[in-house]
């Protein structure tokens, strides 16, 4: 047991790449409402370098976390079988997709409903990414992380995360928006968040049922309420910040502040959800 | 060693012949190689082989170490794997700390070269410069020279060995050598069992006499321990708390074991654990004493044929009419007048009244009964008497002297008696107690027979000048009370030279002016039999694991070169004997004298076995003198088995108690509360603080051995209800301090301790500057422990502690 | 198919941990890990009479165990390589050259079993000493056991005491269906207790 820091990297991994991933969403809105001309959407598919950086550094984390690195090609032996082989295969087809995606992007091969319905698949991959992201924790041997809300909270934090993400491409590619979009960034943004908070605040609220040899799960991480509020704060500001930098065509310089905002309050969200690390018995 | 009513039982001759199976398993090495019982074989590098040796430190065992060794270094252990492994069947199996000797002998403690204290630093200050074996060897020969010419030969002490016990060899050369040179003077008693064995088991039976091991207990008996864990300290896999295991699966015997703490044969064995307040155990024997007699379960026809002093009838004709007997003392008719019923010895011992009663109806109607203690409880200040009460216990019922029962003392052993390297013959015949050598070194001539116990002498001539410490760690961490024993050796002017021979740089080093390095007995040839903590008759043959490392020597030969040096080297190893030589030449006389007896191999074939066992059968015999006491008198002053003892009656006499020994001579055993008892607590030290040993080390020898510590750790046990009211929680940092000294450790909030006391385990290193308030970061109990003495035995005293533990942050 | 298992008869056990050092012993481990644990337990009150004297109805046992090399491993299901996997001897090792090091394995065993060890860049764990059993020997720890409280073997021919452990600080046997069978002493309190706690958390953690 452990403060959760020493899952430091998979919490980067976490935070990262759904956040990379779910990025897509907002991606998908540009160029399904905002209807980009030509240029704008050069520029657009340039700037989706930020979610692929995004979510390689993701991975990257993930890859630290390892202690042999060389080997893991071989996680593909367990899949079907073990859940976090299943959520590497789930990353890895969301990023192939978005990779062939993005190269024929950039090709300048995808155009008009080819590319919408690209977009849209790859929301979807994303957002079930983020359902595998939770349930890689879902072990019968770990009540504390073995529910559903494991998996709640990780699509809640890509989308609240992508979302932000995916506004600040559009600000650095000054793709020019609807009028509603600011509205509708917000209100993905928000809902994000209260999915995310809502996974991690009802797992929270059942720790006092859990209990093993050492103890009641409540005590684990005792400043837990405290990081979800974090959280919770974090995930709200930056998504005020985007529907302000939407006023403002997603102003860049708001957007990355938003970006790190988020990031952060999903990565203190993470480090809580280790640090609920419980077996049954020892 | 201590009496055995054993015979053997030759059917189980044991050989331990896993050597050449389990060097078929490692690689083939030719076994002509196990047979030349010489030099040590040549492997090839990263060939793996099996040396054969033991462990031998002070716990009274010598278990078997089978030795993987690669590349010249041990590579892992394992231990007895030979002859019958089920439960019931003997095998040497080393404890934990055996099994963990291999980060001991590769410790960064190791001492490497020979050292002397730095010039112009004091003992203590813990400042030494390497020399060579030769400047080493020459100051001891020529101070020994000069304290001899200056003072005589009885200015100069060789302290106990401990920490190589089970040996032939021990610290014998130095005793064989200085005795070709006049002598030294010398100890009797021990830190181990001093009071039972000289306050106790003298009076009561004339020598330690009907001791039985647990092998003797009989179906569905009962067993009364006071104060023995043999859980924790005969800890081997052939020994007795091995075998108070199978008889209690086997033979359905019923335990209880009556201990301030919950000993390891109270928790999983499901033995009954009777908490008691240390140090009142004499309490509880006469408040058993008024409830067998109350319900007629004391055994007058026994006590009226067997033993003095128990009532009126049975006293010695000078002690008639004086209301001086146990039987007065006990229902209220004594000396004081205070009948000590129950409800009185449950006031002294918080053990609830029923609870007192219960036991004396059921040690009253187990027949047989084998009552025993454990030395700790002798270790109190008045464990003289303590000690001889618990015997006077077994005496009202009759529980001594046949099958099932032990002698209200120790438990017996069988064995092989191998004779150690001889020493010659003492011309000095003057001895102290082992427990006062710093007295002795600070008081010298003051120190008399009447006062301090001196033997075969009124009084000493001379301090001790010269101290050689060869096995043990007393100076700075094993004897009571290190702040007062550190102070007198800090003082030049008093011992004038010392020596440390050890394997590691304990704190004892730092107050040596010549520390030498010396092999382990893995090391080196060695040769020794299964002891008390062996419950078996073997031998166990060691060969050493690799070539000496570093400038490391054994004292056999080192003594050897001071013997060159002062010009008797011929008679010091007769005729240019070597230690292996001696191995050779101690078995071959043993295999002479006991050859009738057992069946024993040659040595050579013992060197390649490694060991043998014998399984000892408990002999079914009652004792010649429960047979015919009149026939075969105890060599008892009475020839009886004695509850009051004339020879002490007449000590009371003459003897003079110092004036801190606040503890009486009493010829029948009273409760005397000793100084720092649990009467005495105060404010200021609100607990009684006691230490035991615990199996996380033998003393101070393995005490630095990090897996031990990980898995063993110093911690000071206090009951939930104390550490609440102290505001300790589980592992916290806490101080204890006492009147001598303080020292930090960790607490461990548990319920295996009775409310008001603390235990902890002895034997941790020592870690103190030598100035200021010297707190003691190492956990070292003996920073708090006192000068106790017992009256009789002058034996130590140093259990009884009153002090506070208190909580530090960090 | 054989499966080798381990008995423990608890009411043998004097928490010598003997068997933990020989284990250390044999396969060097370093300090902070250890395949085999004992685990001391201990629960109940102090009551002090009106006439100060004192009655508890306290307890201690302890309970050893390494891994179970269980029917339904908890560790091979979520190993995303297959490294960690059951042998035709039924105990449960890692495969070194396939081992990612992700500690999955660690993070699912209900009892406390394998570890990552970034150094060697896999995992390790109790492995039932296969090599020895392999050439007809017992594990070091149960041969060890001073008290003879560990016994190994095929689970059918081997002391089923109790039946699989169900005992604390062990998860219930329905979790991973140990191969690891017990006797329980008077003390034992059992899996899911909360009357007891750990007492020597300083030593097993
Ligand atoms: N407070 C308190 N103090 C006690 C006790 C207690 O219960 N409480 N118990 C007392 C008892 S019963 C005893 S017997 C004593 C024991 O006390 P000591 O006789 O001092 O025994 P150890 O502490 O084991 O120290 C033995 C020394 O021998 C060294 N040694 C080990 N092997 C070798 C070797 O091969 N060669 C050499 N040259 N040295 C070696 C060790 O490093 C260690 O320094 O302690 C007594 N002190
Ligand atoms: N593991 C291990 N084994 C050893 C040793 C070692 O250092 N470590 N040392 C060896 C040596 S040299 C010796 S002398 C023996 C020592 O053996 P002992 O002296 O018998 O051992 P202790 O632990 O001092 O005491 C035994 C028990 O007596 C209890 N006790 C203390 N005071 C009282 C009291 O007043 N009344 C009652 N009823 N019980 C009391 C203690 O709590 C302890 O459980 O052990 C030997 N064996
Ligand atoms: S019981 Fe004594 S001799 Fe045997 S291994 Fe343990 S410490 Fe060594
Ligand atoms: S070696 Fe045996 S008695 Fe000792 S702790 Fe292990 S299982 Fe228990
Ligand atoms: S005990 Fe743990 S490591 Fe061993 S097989 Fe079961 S789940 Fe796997
Ligand atoms: S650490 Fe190795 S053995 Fe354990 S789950 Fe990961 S890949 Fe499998
Ligand atoms: S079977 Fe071997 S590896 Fe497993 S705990 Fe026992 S000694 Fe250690
Ligand atoms: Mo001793």
């Amino acid at each position: 047991m452990g403060s959760g820091f020493e899952h430091a990297a998979l919490a980067v991994f976490t935070t990262l790449a759904p956040m990379g991933a779910a990025s897509f969403i907002a991606l998908a809105y540009a160029f399904v409402a905002g209807k980009p001309d030509a240029e704008t959407a050069k520029r657009l598919d340039r700037w989706t370098a930020v979610p692929a950086i995004v979510m390689v550094a993701g991975f990257v984390g993930a890859f630290m976390h390892l202690a042999n690195p060389l080997n893991a090609f071989g996680v593909f032996a367990g899949v079907g079988s073990s859940p976090l082989s299943n959520e590497i295969v789930a990353g890895l087809v969301f990023a192939v997709a978005a990779l062939v995606y993005w190269v024929l992007a950039l090709a300048g091969k995808l155009s008009g409903g080819a590319r919408n319905g690209f977009l849209v698949v790859l929301s979807v991959l994303a957002l079930v990414f983020a359902v595998f992201c939770g349930l890689a924790y879902m072990m019968g041997t770990i009540p504390t992380w073995n529910t559903p809300l494991s998996i709640v909270q990780m699509v809640g934090y890509a989308l609240a995360g992508g979302t932000v993400l995916g506004f600040c491409v559009v600000g650095l590619a000054h793709a020019e928006m609807p009028k509603g979009a600011p509205a509708v960034a917000l209100a993905l943004a928000l809902v994000g968040v209260l999915v995310g908070a809502v996974g991690f605040g009802a797992q929270i609220a059942g720790l006092d049922a859990i209990r093993n040899i050492w103890g009641s799960a409540a005590a684990l991480v005792p400043a837990i309420w405290g990081l979800f509020g974090t959280f919770a704060v974090c995930g709200i500001v930056a998504a005020g910040l985007t529907y302000a930098a939407g006023k403002k065509a997603f102003s860049p310089a708001f957007m990355i502040v938003a970006c790190v905002v988020v990031a952060i309050g999903i990565f203190v969200a993470r480090i809580g959800f280790y640090g609920l690390y419980m077996g049954v018995a020892l | 060693m201590l009496d055995t009513s054993m015979t053997l039982n030759r059917r189980t001759f044991v050989k331990a012949t896993g050597a050449l199976g389990a060097l078929a398993a490692a690689g083939g090495v030719a076994s002509s190689a196990l047979f030349s019982g010489g030099a040590e074989p040549a492997f090839a590098d990263g060939e793996e082989h099996i040396v054969w040796s033991h462990c031998h430190v002070n716990c009274g065992g010598a278990c078997v170490l089978q030795c993987h060794v690669k590349d010249g270094e041990l590579a892992y252990v394992e231990s007895d794997n030979a002859g019958d492994a089920s439960f019931g069947g003997v095998q040497a199996r080393a404890c934990l700390r055996g099994r963990s000797i291999r980060p001991w002998l590769g410790s960064a403690d190791r001492l490497n070269y020979p050292m002397k204290r730095a010039q112009g630093t004091k003992r203590g200050d813990g400042q030494y410069e390497r020399i060579s074996w030769d400047e080493a060897l020459d100051t001891i020969a020529s101070e020994f020279t000069r304290i001899k010419e200056k003072y005589g030969n009885e200015a100069i002490f060789i302290q106990e060995c401990s920490g190589v016990e089970q040996n032939i060899m021990m610290n014998n050369p130095f005793f064989r050598l200085f005795n070709l040179l006049g002598g030294e003077v010398t100890r009797y008693g021990s830190y181990s069992s001093a009071s039972i064995s000289f306050g106790a088991y003298p009076y009561v039976y004339g020598k330690s006499w009907g001791n039985r091991s647990f092998k003797t207990l009989q179906d569905d008996q009962l067993v009364v321990m006071f104060g023995f864990a043999p859980n924790d300290m005969r800890m081997a896999g052939d020994g007795p708390g091995y075998d108070l295991n199978v008889a209690r699966e086997k033979k359905r015997v019923r335990i209880i074991n009556i201990d301030p703490r919950r000993t390891e044969t109270c928790t999983n064995l499901g033995a009954e654990w009777i908490p008691i307040v240390p140090g009142t155990d004499a309490a509880l024997v006469a408040g058993l004493a008024h409830e067998l007699i109350e319900s007629n379960l004391v055994d007058l026809e026994f006590l009226h044929t067997y033993v003095t002093g128990f009532d009126e009838d049975t006293m010695p004709e000078d002690a008639k009419g004086k209301n001086a007997s146990y039987y007065d003392y006990v229902m209220g008719t004594g000396y004081d007048k205070v009948e000590k019923t129950p409800a009185w010895a449950s006031s002294i011992t918080r053990i609830p009244e029923e609870r007192i009663k219960r036991l004396a109806r059921e040690i009253g109607e187990a027949k047989p009964c084998f009552i025993c203690q454990g030395l700790g409880m002798q270790r109190h200040a008045n464990g003289d008497n303590a000690s001889r009460a618990v015997m006077a216990l077994a005496l009202m019922v009759g529980q001594v002297g046949k099958p099932g029962t032990t002698s209200g003392g120790t438990i017996g052993n069988g064995g092989i008696g191998l004779d150690s390297l001889p020493t010659g013959t003492n011309p000095v015949k003057t001895k102290i107690p082992q427990y006062l050598w710093p007295e002795a070194i600070r008081d010298g001539a003051k120190l008399t027979r009447e006062h301090d116990g001196v033997q075969n002498a009124d009084a000493l001539k001379v301090g001790i000048k010269m101290l050689v410490n060869y096995g043990n760690n007393m100076m700075a961490n094993q004897n009571g009370d290190i702040n007062f024993t550190t102070d007198i050796l800090r003082d030049e002017s008093l011992c004038e030279f010392i020596v440390q021979y050890d394997v590691a740089w304990t704190d004892s080093c730092n107050w040596a002016d010549i520390v030498l390095p010396d092999l382990t007995p893995q090391e080196t040839y060695s040769l020794t039999a299964a002891g008390e903590t062996n419950d078996v008759a073997g031998i166990r043959f060691g060969q050493p694991l690799y070539e000496p490392k570093f400038e490391r020597r054994e004292v056999y030969e080192v003594c050897g070169e001071l013997a060159r040096r002062l010009g008797v080297y011929d008679e010091y190893s007769a005729g240019g004997m070597t230690r292996e030589d001696w191995c050779r030449k101690l078995y071959d006389e043993l295999r002479e004298d006991a050859g009738a007896d057992y069946d024993l191999p040659t040595y050579d074939e013992g060197v390649a076995m490694g060991a043998f066992t014998y399984d000892i059968e408990p002999s079914a015999k009652v004792d010649p003198f429960i047979e015919d006491p009149v026939a075969n008198p105890l060599k008892t002053a009475t020839g009886k088995a004695q509850i009051f003892s004339p020879e002490i009656a007449e000590m009371a006499k003459t003897w003079k108690l110092d004036e801190s020994e606040k503890n009486a001579i009493t010829p029948i055993p009273t409760y005397v509360p000793g100084p720092d008892s649990a009467e005495d607590v105060t404010d200021e030290y609100p607990f009684q603080i006691l230490d035991y040993h615990c199996k996380g080390t033998t003393h101070s020898t393995y005490a630095h051995n990090p897996v031990l510590n990980k898995i063993t750790p110093f911690q000071a046990w206090i009951n939930p209800i104390d550490a609440e009211r102290m505001g300790i929680a589980d592992l916290d940092r806490v101080r204890l301090t006492s009147a001598q000294g303080s020292m930090i450790t960790q607490a461990r909030v548990t319920n295996r301790v009775i409310p008001g006391v603390i235990v902890h385990p002895q034997g941790a290193w020592h870690r103190a500057p030598a100035e200021g308030d010297r707190t003691d970061e190492g956990s070292c109990t003996n920073t708090l422990t006192s000068r106790q003495r017992n009256p009789i035995s002058k034996g130590t005293g140093q259990h009884s502690v009153i002090g506070m533990i208190e909580k530090v942050e960090g | 198919m054989t499966q080798y298992g381990f008995y423990f008869d608890a009411t043998r056990c004097t928490g010598c941990k003997t068997c933990e050092a020989a284990c250390r012993d044999y396969h060097d481990l370093p300090l902070d890990l250890t395949y085999r644990h004992v685990y001391e337990l201990e629960g109940g009150t102090w009551i002090q009479a009106a006439d100060g004297t004192w009655t508890t109805d306290s307890y201690t046992f302890y309970t050893s165990f390494a891994c179970s090399h269980c029917d339904d491993p908890a560790c091979t299901q979520v190993c995303p390589t297959g490294a960690m996997h059951k042998g035709d001897d039924g105990l449960v090792s890692v495969d070194t050259h396939r081992c990612i090091g992700c500690g999955y394995c660690e993070l699912a065993c209900p009892y406390g079993n394998p570890h990552v060890d970034r150094d060697k860049g896999h995992s390790v764990k109790c492995d039932g000493c296969a090599s020895r059993v392999a050439a007809g020997e017992q594990p070091v720890c149960v041969e060890a056991c001073s008290m003879r409280a560990l016994e190994f073997g095929p689970v059918e021919k081997l002391n089923q005491g109790d039946g699989r452990a169900a005992v604390a600080p062990l998860p219930d046997p329905s979790v991973t269906t140990p191969n690891f069978y017990i006797k329980n002493c008077a003390a034992a309190q059992p899996s899911g207790s909360t009357s007891c706690v750990v007492a020597n958390e300083a030593e097993v953690k």
